[in-house]
């Protein structure tokens, strides 16, 4: 089982910290890939914003945090939490 | 110490703070033993709709490809129960899953698949067949389905609605409202009943005692 942490009371600067460590990167709203193009919910193609992450480790999924991309995300890894 | 009980700490200490303790929740990351959300509401809703009764009986009946729109049935449901926005939701289901996913999802959110469900149990007396049942609802619900919203034109939903009975003959076909389109969708469902009156009968379906939507089963009448 994975522990889950919210983490909307960290700053944005935190957050952006946070993403960086992880190899990613964000343009203060978005989040960015490493080459700075904005890296895409997998289930709905959106944008993913700063202060609405969903973020998972393994091969590392970042989705918005929405109930169709977090069902979906459900669908595919069953109850991982 | 767990990890949210730093967040504060993060939040209100140096920046030498915050990036040892990324650098620590990162490592935990890349462990596989951490992961990261905004706000937890979302994940927790969705566990306890995915461990609800009505997901506990329908999911054997339910083909695989169906799942997540049976699910975002429930999830509208709530929302709306909730008095919370679900028209974000609703453009994500549309983008992803056009019109007919959304159509599926309203069967769900407005308590119509089980009524439906029931009176195809009647008409072929088995229990057996309930997933073909509702996959060949599902998969053909343009046709055995109509939903009315508020800004529809009477004549243009009516002459649709019969073309699709005309055309297809199904046991049953479902008129719903959307939203609060009560009043339209009484007066399509009765000008339909005016022109196959001799080969259905109609029936409405109260789903909710806030009577807050109107659902109607037109059901084609059995030769003997």
């Amino acid at each position: 089982m994975v522990e889950l942490m919210s983490i909307g009371k960290l700053s944005k600067d935190t957050k952006i910290l946070l993403l960086k460590e992880l190899g990613y990167d964000s343009d203060g709203t978005y989040v960015l890939k490493k080459n700075k193009n904005k890296h895409l919910d997998k289930y709905t193609g959106d944008k993913i914003k700063l202060d609405n992450m969903f973020i998972f480790p393994g091969s590392t999924i970042i989705l918005d945090n929405n109930p169709l991309s977090i069902n979906m995300f459900f669908e595919e890894y069953g109850d991982v939490f | 110490m767990s990890s949210e009980e730093l967040i504060a700490g993060a939040t209100k200490g140096t920046l030498d703070f915050a990036k040892e303790q990324v650098k620590e929740w990162a490592s935990n990351f890349r462990n596989k033993q951490l992961s990261f959300v905004e706000h937890k509401e979302t994940i927790e809703s969705a566990k306890k709709l995915r461990n609800s009764q009505e997901w506990k009986v329908f999911k054997p009946h339910i083909k695989k490809e169906y799942k997540i729109l049976f699910i975002m049935g429930l999830t509208l449901r709530q929302l709306e129960e909730e008095k919370k926005d679900f028209s974000q939701l609703t453009k994500k289901i549309l983008k992803t899953h056009k019109l007919k996913g959304l159509h599926i999802t309203y069967l769900v959110a407005n308590k119509i698949l089980p009524a439906y469900v029931g009176k195809v149990l009647v008409r072929i007396g088995s229990t057996k067949n309930i997933k073909k049942s509702i996959s060949d609802l599902f998969d053909n619900i343009e046709n055995k389905a109509s939903f009315i919203c508020g800004n529809d034109s009477k004549s243009q939903k009516t002459g649709g609605i019969v073309s699709k009975i005309r055309a297809h003959s199904p046991e049953l076909f479902i008129i719903s409202s959307v939203g609060g389109a009560k009043k339209i969708c009484d007066d399509v469902k009765q000008a339909v009943m005016e022109k196959i009156s001799k080969t259905y009968t109609s029936e409405e379906h109260r789903a909710e005692k806030s009577n807050s939507k109107r659902i109607y089963f037109l059901e084609q009448i059995e030769i003997a």
